[in-house]
């Protein structure tokens, strides 16, 4: 703690650039309140900032709680009807957990087997190489036009912004995606991750934006699907090279793998004449029996059912069937930063079935735009400040946004331990800070604690200060806002107020009393108003019988 | 193979290496792997009955042949029930099957010598096919390419599929179908029909892919 102490002072005094020097003792909390407000770092907002508007709109937070439910209530009854989840679950984990204690040599050998059979496999190590091999992929030939099916990786890697600069138009393919295109909404929108729309915002999408699309349009689910559907078909029949995402890279084969509801990646591989498939190195698993497992508890932690409407596999191109011309593009974009990481590492285990947003009490206030990618909710807050790394404020906040619940955990169907994550990250978070020229609000306050606690006068005046300010600030009881920079911590809860008189200060005047007089009557008088006489009386007893129920 | 040179596959998997190394994976913390539980719970069933049990839960109709005598007349009468006038069929589809057929035109996909176009097996009403194996705990038909499948677009485009699943193809689980099939040819496993939930949730049946599929098990 110390020799952090001492860098942090001495920078402090020797900066003299923005401020002008401080005279006399500083208090070290005087940097917290009013001070220093001013510089906040610039870069995307943290996740905090971010949700507070996402917070206040309460008509989108209900709709997005009713769709949470019917998931946890789909997913409930898909479970249910496992007899033995639990067994799946240690399987599937183990296929997860095999493939990446050796994903060199199952990469190599996805590799080897996909060109046996005709595939080009091509690496990337980061988000712009794989932009650039795409977009040279997908242009070779003077092709203009591709169509894409929805893929995390894809919008992570935001592809379709480097695929329009090297003059290929991208049209998605899924109705989800088409209608979040036609409203303008990009990849870190709500829609994109929980994949659905209201009916009045489907329909202006539609009616207004989509080519053909009859003016008379029915806001109906079956109505709205079927223009959108119609459109879609007519684009995924037109194309020549198609871009999809994979849910399982088999080592042993391979094959790709692809699950999904409506049929599009099916179609995609079926049509054009040039399949495109871009995949982290995660995705790769090492045996052709492993899908059995995988696709299973995929199914039922995303949809609840027995298997996904369609599964399809593929290994390369085949005469006189669909693509003639088969692409995968293996991408790093900082996954094996996070391999690197004893803890952080069973992140990579994710296989997207969303299952731990819709149990996630943050995420379901929240939704998805704060946390600044496509991959939201838990297991986004893992995984996100792992490939970015955590030098900007939002990737260093995402791991602090989580109550530590644990539902996510119980939830996931690869057994990623996402709190266990998100603390280990709160601690590399903590640590880089610590070296961090210019000291947070929590390391600052932390040193603040040990200065004031180190003594006991200053403590006991600060416990007196912090009484009487709290109890101005107080409304009802709970502290909602603190004043200052220690506002942030009040962002996301409420504190209670400090009693008004701290327990040090009852203590010295109950001594003077008593030694002054026998002190029976006194100490009665304050127990019937409920004062703080617990000590030897009912109360004390009480959390006693308490701690045995317990 | 240029691709070994790549700058970029050998600094992907160098970093996997380091990676690994620095983090190795804890031995023995590997959850134990069991028995395959979902083929247990077929085994023991009838898997015909099972495996039509699932499909009427996925929505997907059943009707049965005695043998393959009996086969031409329910494939004759299923699609009838459709109402169309065009059926697409896979080159090697037994025209015994078709011998039936009343008032319906069975259109042959040839490729690559006589492809049907697109939009002719778009705007026909049905396709009739084969499939590769079943999977009776899942209610999933499993196609490959193989005899009587025809390419992958055939069951896809046209609004009904009718497929046809021999007893004798219907295997307990997941698990028993992958070792039987051929990972070099293109796999496609459908259970139920396509939907999509992106409108407030609500289920609509049928994005790609047919809004209809049904199943004449025979044997
Ligand atoms: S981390 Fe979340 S999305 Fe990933 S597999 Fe687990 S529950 Fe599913």
């Amino acid at each position: 703690m110390s020799g952090a102490e001492h860098p942090g002072r001495a920078r402090r005094g020797s900066s003299g650039s923005g401020r002008p020097a401080q005279n006399g003792p500083a208090y070290p909390w005087s940097h917290l309140l009013g001070r220093g407000t001013g510089e906040r770092p610039s870069g995307p907002p943290r996740f905090a900032d971010a949700a507070r508007s996402a917070l206040g709109d309460s008509a989108v937070r209900s709709s997005r709680s009713a769709a949470a439910a019917e998931q946890r209530g789909r997913r409930e009854r898909g479970r249910g009807a496992e007899p033995a989840w639990e067994g799946l679950r240690r399987r599937a984990t183990a296929v997860r957990e095999r493939a990446l204690a050796d994903l060199e040599r199952h990469l190599t050998d996805f590799e080897k087997a996909a060109e046996a059979a005709g595939t080009r496999v091509h690496w990337a190590r980061d988000a712009a190489e794989a932009r650039r091999v795409v977009a040279r992929l997908a242009a070779a030939g003077g092709e203009r036009e591709a169509v894409r099916s929805s893929s995390a990786t894809a919008h992570e890697l935001d592809l379709d912004a480097a695929l329009r600069r090297a003059g290929v138009d991208v049209h998605e393919s899924a109705v989800a995606d088409l209608i979040a295109g036609l409203t303008g909404q990009g990849p870190d929108a709500e829609s994109r991750t929980v994949r659905r729309h209201d009916r009045a915002s489907a329909r202006s999408a539609l009616a207004r934006r989509l080519p053909g699309a009859p003016a008379d349009l029915a806001a109906r689910p079956e109505a709205l699907a079927e223009a959108a559907r119609d459109y879609l078909r007519e684009s995924l029949l037109e194309a020549r090279t198609a871009i999809t995402g994979a849910n399982a890279l088999v080592a042993e084969t391979g094959s790709v793998v692809a699950m999904e509801t409506e049929g599009n990646v099916r179609l995609g591989a079926a049509v054009p004449r040039r399949l495109i498939t871009v995949a982290g190195i995660d995705k790769v698993v090492p045996a052709w029996a492993d899908i059995a497992v995988l696709s299973r508890v995929w199914a039922r932690s995303s949809l609840g059912a027995v298997q996904a409407p369609v599964l399809s596999t593929w290994s390369g191109p085949v005469e006189g069937d669909g693509p003639q011309e088969v692409h995968v593009v293996l991408v790093d974009a900082g996954r094996t930063a996070a391999l690197g990481d004893p803890v952080g590492r069973q992140a990579l285990r994710c296989i997207r079935c969303t299952a731990c947003l819709d149990v996630c009490p943050v995420f379901e206030r929240t939704g998805a735009a704060p946390y600044g990618s496509v991959h939201a909710g838990p297991i986004g807050a893992a995984l996100t400040p792992q490939l970015r790394g955590t030098r900007s404020a939002r990737e260093a906040s995402l791991p602090f946004a989580s109550t530590l619940c644990g539902a996510c955990a119980d939830v996931c169907p690869v057994g990623v331990d996402i709190p266990e994550v998100l603390l280990e990250l709160r601690a590399r978070v903590v640590d880089e800070r610590r070296a961090n020229p210019v000291p947070t609000p929590e390391a600052l306050a932390a040193q603040s604690g040990e200065w004031v606690m180190a003594a006991e006068r200053r403590f006991a005046r600060a416990q007196r200060a912090a009484s009487r300010w709290g109890r101005l600030l107080a409304r009802g009881g709970r502290i909602r806002r603190l004043p200052g920079l220690l506002g942030r911590w009040t962002e996301a809860r409420d504190l209670p107020a400090p009693p008004a008189e701290s327990f040090r200060a009852w203590w010295a005047r109950r001594s003077r009393v008593l030694a002054v007089r026998g002190g029976g009557r006194e100490a009665d008088g304050r127990a019937r108003r409920g004062g703080p006489t617990a000590l030897g009386g009912t109360g004390g007893s009480g959390a006693g019988e308490g701690r045995r129920d317990g | 193979m240029a691709e070994k040179r790549d700058p970029a596959r050998a600094g992907v998997l160098a970093r996997v290496r380091r990676a690994v190394a620095a983090a190795p994976p804890g031995a023995g913390r590997e959850p134990g792997l069991g028995g395959s539980a979902d083929a247990a719970s077929a085994r023991g069933r009838d898997t015909v009955s099972l495996f039509t049990e699932r499909l009427a839960e996925h929505g997907i109709g059943v009707q049965h042949a005695s043998g393959a005598e009996d086969l031409p007349r329910v494939i004759a009468s299923a699609l009838w029930g459709y109402g169309v006038r065009r059926a697409v069929v896979p080159r090697d589809l037994s025209s015994l099957w078709l011998s039936e057929l009343d008032g319906v035109w069975a259109m042959r996909d040839d490729p690559p010598q006589a492809p049907l176009s697109v939009r002719a097996i778009e705007s026909a009403g049905a396709a009739v096919t084969r499939c590769a194996l079943a999977v009776a705990d899942t209610g999933t038909l499993v196609l490959d390419g193989g005899i009587g499948q025809g390419r992958r677009i055939l069951s896809l485009l046209p609004a009904c599929h009718l497929c046809v699943v021999e007893a004798d193809q219907i295997v307990p689980s997941m698990a028993a179908a992958l070792p039987e099939l051929d990972p070099a040819r293109p796999t496609t496993w459908l259970t139920g029909t396509t939907m999509t939930t992106a409108i407030e949730g609500a289920r609509v049946d049928g994005v790609h892919g047919p809004r209809r599929i049904d199943v004449i098990v025979v044997g």
